[in-house]
């Protein structure tokens, strides 16, 4: 419910003009379609009524219905338009927050969360809080007014004929809460059952050289049939649910028509009497039933809205506690207050007995590391998956932030440099490439996005990836990514390498980043690099030695901890984990 | 004077209706995010997709049969009731005015329009019940037929054909189709009824229909109209609302990339502008939408003005009794609503229409798998291939082989050796029938592999590819993988023997533990190693193996080259081989070149030679 005043608060807040406007329609469209069936019943006993009635009499109802009926047109516009309008403004507002929200949380939340659930709750969630702000929030005064207006008026007709014709009211209004609640859950599962299907297809689509070479045909035809059934299955129950209740709903409301028509018509019929030629109602006049009847169609869409609302209540405030939880969260690695600018950074990192886990009460991650890497210096990171190698790489740029120690650049201790200007001295190329839905140019000029096509082509020379951007027919402007033009893994690592240099950073990391790259590649890509940037701090990570072998020193990391350090001459003489992984990698190649 | 009000019904009936495929489009939607397919629009009725549809409907032809019938009810239900009106009107209450209470009348008419309420519930659940069986078996046959369809395809056909394509049909076109035959059916009924009271109208007095049916020149204009400038907007918001996923999707993915790099302003800047564009859009059509209802209200209460006047007059006149006129009043809401809801649904048709012709040229395909053998050959196989003339070109006329002539004598390995593009992969395709020669014959233990049949091929010639293709189910699934009559036994010898269990055994649920994705919950070298087990419980000749290159580090590399000293042994093996250790160990290897087989002979034959094999090696492997 919190969550329900909360959506109520806001929109309020922001949109004041357009709510009281959105209700002032409301009202306006209630009160004309209540007057329709007023005026009706009037005219109809006048007409009835006056032997020889004169054609003004005709002539004024036709004005005065069309009058009506022009202002409850007017009026519902007003509310149907003014409802979504407040509805799209606020989903804007709405998306945008939570982008801007996701792009600002830390690593430790992108790593809890996968993708499909963020995105669920960017598009089925808002969803569900943008119909509540259209139906709950704004229209939901129209069903209100209607049901109220409408039973006031009933009664102060004919009270006996009000309660007949609302006895239907309550089993009406149940069953379209009840059923709509039971439909959308069957609804709700047949989302889940599409989707596993859309797995079963998609995995057979992309392995089918498992399928060809196992044989395995019919087994996946088989799966897929399974899947495809359950499908069915749900769809048609929820089906066959909506097509019983569509039915009864339309009954029911029949019914209580025929209820008012017997018992109205049998009250006329016995309260009639003639005098003098004048015809005399005793209890229930024909236009009264007319306008009971009248009413009776005006409370039909109300009811059928109540299953509505009562819904997306409960929607809004599932959903709505969904997206709020993400919005209302302050990321776990901030700038301080008094934090500083880092300019001219020359480059110096001091780890200081750092300590690091990513689950608290784990095991460490990283254990009392303490090294210096001086400015200019190349050092390199050897070790196995699991030891610590990139955890070190994402602690620099605090993605993470230690859990004891301090790391230190030119002597700031780095919790202190604004966010901003410490990843702009820190450059990564990060182990998981991802390439953008842009073109080339783009996506080289990702981080520095002034940069000049001179600078870019230089960054993509250095990565090696130069030449072949030219092969392709559109150049830097070919748009690459998950719906472009696809890129092997080694060209997506050199992309993403010419997207770091390009940022001139003081100090770069490369965190495996030439793993996919063939051994040629990747040899001229050391050089290509040792040549080009000079005078920046470099940090190497990889479990190939090739990669390494040039560093001014190398550390060897083990379960979070330095076991090795030194050179790659010294290392190799000494026996220990580097020696031994330099025979087992050139054994396995000669 | 008008006693009897249920056009209100038939209003909010349709209401629901598009609540529900409002619902429906949501979930659409979502599940499919490539739209440009569904942008495409065609005709709003095609002779062919509509007959091959009706061929998916003949065997359910039974749930067709019943939903005419509650369709006919429904219309003689719903056409008839404003009669039992006039009939009310003409038969109590006008005549009690004279002549006292007709109570016979009265409850004769009660009765009759008790009937109709009935017949009119029996017959909506009826329509709506058989409707619902009958779409929903038609739906699940063309899903099932579509991808047995796809399971008849050659390897060849999807290396030509993108993923995202097939499954776009599979998925958005199929909803489409449902779409339109959720509420497609019903409008066709919509038009029967329309037809229907336009007939009875002007049955009972031509005059009055003339004059009733005046406007509607009218709202039928406003319609096309209306249909004409809102399509290009509804179009519109669809495609924004998919770019402002796409782009939230990117983001999400590639958020630490970007806060590596300070973007998150520039980004939130992009996102806006089309964040921005989408409400734009929808505001439009929320206008647009929200204009339509006012303007049917208005336009049918101008018509019931129209109808009260002259109607009233020839009233008066003693011409038209007073219970006609009712009914025809009752009359125009029934034929000014459908209109509105069928101009509405005019683009569901033609969706559905496009929809279904791809639907029907993806299964137009002709299926290109070739011959299913018939024979078994030796059980259990010895092992021995024999390739012979073997050669292969694209159907654009590529030769990637030519002329391939090796004897693989039982249990020895083979290397092939290669630069990218010298026919290796092709090759050891080939073998197990991912494609077949287009020259040449392949030869196991005497017999034409395409003679075979393909399960018995596929028990004794096992493939591992380069990157290892796991399922989102669980290791044990993925091991068995079609096999599931595997014991958990036989299982655990095989991963035993690999060394794969003891990380397996240290997965959450252990053997039970469902992957992620593509296995993304593993490291690639544990990747390699359960489908090294998957190849192995087939217990299979001859294997068939892409040496994997990239992203292991050593110690799974240490793993996995135990793991596939294991496998080769006593076993016909072709390799493609990256790894100098591998080559070395071979009993014979192949040099490939542009497609053909250069040289062939052991390492150290080889190596002496001084040929195209030594400068490969000097190549790859001199600075190790």
């Amino acid at each position: 419910m919190l969550v329900i005043f909360r959506i109520f608060k806001q929109v309020f807040r922001k949109y004041p003009k357009l709510v009281a406007l959105g209700y002032i329609s409301v009202i306006g469209a209630s009160l004309s379609a209540m007057a329709i069936p007023w005026f009706i019943g009037a005219s109809v006993n006048s007409i009835l009524v006056s032997e020889g009635a004169d054609i003004t009499d005709l002539y004024r109802v036709c004005i005065i219905l069309f009058l009506a009926g022009l202002s409850r047109g007017l009026f519902s516009f007003g509310q149907t338009y003014i409802g979504e309008l407040v509805a799209q403004k606020w989903a804007y507002d709405l998306r945008n927050m939570y982008f801007d929200k996701l792009q600002h949380l830390s690593f430790s939340f992108h790593d809890s969360e996968t993708t499909g659930n963020l995105m669920s709750r960017a598009t089925i969630d808002v969803e569900g809080v943008r119909m509540f702000v259209n139906m709950g929030a704004i229209r939901a005064g129209f069903v209100v007014a209607m049901i109220v207006g409408i039973g006031g008026a009933m009664i102060a007709t004919d009270f006996k004929l009000a309660m007949v014709s609302m006895a239907f009211l309550p089993l009406l209004s149940w069953r379209a809460v009840s059923t709509s609640r039971r439909l959308r859950h069957g609804w709700l599962i047949i989302q889940t059952l599409a989707a596993r299907m859309n797995t079963v297809l998609q995995e057979n689509l992309n392995g089918i050289r498992v399928v060809k070479s196992f044989a395995a045909e019919e087994f996946e035809k088989k799966r897929f049939s399974f899947a495809a059934e359950s499908v069915a299955d749900e769809t048609r129950k929820t089906q066959v649910l909506w097509a019983g209740n569509f039915s009864i709903m339309n009954c029911l409301f029949f019914l209580s028509l025929a209820a008012i028509l017997w018992v109205g018509g049998r009250d006329i019929l016995a309260g009639t009497s003639f005098q003098d030629g004048e015809t005399i109602y005793n209890n229930l006049n024909p236009g009264e039933l007319t306008s009971f009847i009248f009413y009776m169609g005006l409370l039909q869409m109300p009811i059928r809205m109540i299953g509505w609302m009562v819904n997306s209540f409960s929607r809004a405030s599932s959903c709505g506690q969904r997206l709020f939880t993400i919005v209302d969260q302050i990321p776990v690695i901030n700038n301080r207050i008094d934090a500083i600018n880092l300019t001219k950074t020359k480059g110096r990192i001091d780890f200081n007995q750092i300590f690091f886990r990513y689950r608290e009460n784990g095991d460490w991650d990283i254990e009392n590391l303490n090294l210096t890497v001086e400015s200019g210096q190349h050092i390199g990171i050897i070790g196995t998956h699991g030891s610590g190698k990139t955890t070190i790489a994402h602690l620099i740029p605090r993605f993470y932030d230690v859990s004891s120690g301090s790391i230190t650049i030119d002597g700031y201790d780095i919790r202190d440099i604004s966010l901003e200007s410490l990843r702009k001295s820190v450059g990564i190329v990060q182990q998981d490439v991802f390439v953008h839905t842009m073109s080339i140019y783009d996506n080289i000029s990702y981080g520095f996005p002034d940069a000049t096509i001179e600078k870019v082509i230089e960054a993509a020379k250095i990565s090696q990836i130069h030449e072949f951007i030219l092969t392709l027919p559109l150049g830097y402007d070919t748009v690459v990514g998950e719906r472009g033009t696809g890129l092997s893994g080694g060209q997506k690592q050199r992309l993403s390498l010419a997207r770091t240099i390009l940022r001139e950073n003081p100090i770069i990391i490369f965190d495996d980043s030439t793993s996919s790259v063939d051994v040629d590649t990747e040899n001229e890509l050391i050089e290509a690099i040792n040549n080009n940037i000079s005078g920046k701090t470099i940090i190497t990570i990889s479990h190939r030695l090739t990669a390494v072998r040039d560093a001014d020193f190398i550390i060897v990391l083990n379960n979070g901890k330095i076991v090795q350090k030194g050179s790659h001459s010294q290392l190799i003489e000494s026996p220990g984990e580097y020696r031994d992984l330099h025979l087992l990698q050139t054994n396995s190649r000669s | 004077m008008r006693v009897l009000e249920n056009i209100e019904i038939c209003i909010y009936c349709k209401q629901i209706l598009e609540v529900k495929i409002c619902w429906r489009f949501k979930l659409t939607s979502y599940i499919g995010q490539s739209e440009l397919d569904e942008l495409v629009q065609g005709k709003i009725y095609d002779h062919i997709v509509v007959r091959r549809l009706i061929n998916y409907a003949l065997p359910y032809y039974k749930w067709g049969i019943w939903a005419v019938i509650g369709m006919i009810g429904h219309i003689f239900s719903m056409s008839l009731q404003p009669l039992i009106i006039a009939w009310a009107i003409d038969g109590f209450i006008v005549p009690s005015v004279n002549f006292g209470p007709n109570w016979m009348t009265f409850n004769l008419v009660c009765a009759s329009f008790f009937g109709i309420i009935i017949l009119n519930m029996l017959s909506n659940y009826l329509q709506y019940y058989s409707l619902a069986r009958l779409s929903v078996r038609v739906l699940a046959d063309i899903r099932k037929s579509m991808f047995d369809h796809l399971q008849r395809q050659s390897t060849a056909f999807f290396d030509r054909t993108i993923v995202g394509r097939i499954m776009s049909r599979v998925q958005n076109d199929v909803n489409q189709l449902e779409e339109f035959m959720d509420i497609g059916i019903i409008t066709v009924g919509d038009i029967a009824m329309l037809g229907c009271i336009i007939a009875i109208m002007f049955f009972m007095n031509p005059f009055l229909a003339l004059v009733t049916l005046s406007t509607f020149p009218i709202l039928i204009g406003i319609m096309i109209y209306w249909q004409m400038k809102s399509k290009p907007i509804f179009v519109k918001v669809r495609t924004a609302i998919s770019s402002v996923n796409a782009s939230l999707q990117e983001n999400i993915s590639g958020v630490r990339v970007t806060q590596s790099m300070n973007r998150q302003d520039k980004n939130l800047y992009l996102f806006d502008e089309l964040n921005a564009a989408h409400r734009d859009a929808a505001i439009h059509a929320a206008k647009l939408s929200a204009i339509l209802l006012p303007v049917v209200d208005v336009l049918t209460i101008v018509s019931m003005g129209l109808v009260i006047i002259v109607g009233g007059l020839m009233v008066f006149e003693g011409t038209l009794e007073l219970g006609f006129l009712v009914a025809f009043l009752l009359y125009i809401q029934r034929l000014f609503e459908p209109v509105r809801v069928i101009s509405m649904q005019y683009t569901v048709f033609q969706r559905a229409m496009a929809s279904g012709g791809r639907i029907f040229e993806l299964l137009d395909i002709h299926a290109e798998m070739k011959n299913e053998g018939k024979l078994q050959g030796l059980v259990p196989s010895k092992g021995h291939i024999q390739i012979e003339h073997v050669g292969f070109h694209y159907d654009n006329g590529k030769t990637v082989l030519e002329d391939i002539n090796v004897d693989i004598p039982p249990s020895t390995s083979i290397a092939l050796v290669g630069l990218t593009g010298a026919g290796k992969t092709t090759l050891a395709s080939l073998l197990s029938r991912l494609y077949d020669p287009t020259s040449g014959k392949i030869i196991l233990d005497g017999y034409d592999i395409t003679n075979l049949e393909r399960s018995f091929l596929s028990n004794q010639i096992s493939m591992v590819l380069q990157e290892p293709f796991l399922y989102s189910m669980t290791v044990r699934e993925n091991i068995c993988y079609n096999r599931q009559e595997i014991t958990h036994e036989e299982i655990e010898k095989v991963t035993r023997h690999l060394g794969a269990h003891e990380f397996i055994m240290n997965l959450e649920n252990g053997y039970d533990t469902v992957l992620q994705e593509r296995g993304r919950n593993l490291s690639m070298g544990e990747r390699q190693l359960i489908s090294f087990c998957r190849a192995m419980v087939m217990n299979p000749r001859v294997l068939i193996l892409d040496e994997a290159t990239a992203n292991i580090d050593s110690q799974s590399e240490k793993l996995i080259q135990d793991a596939m000293r294991i496998m080769l042994k006593n076993r016909t093996s072709i390799i493609i081989a990256h790894r100098i250790s591998t080559i070395v160990n071979s009993d014979n290897i192949i040099v490939l070149e542009s497609g053909r087989i250069v040289e062939m002979g052991n390492h150290e034959y080889l190596f002496k030679r001084n040929g195209r094999y030594r400068e490969l090696y000097e190549l790859n492997f001199q600075d190790e």
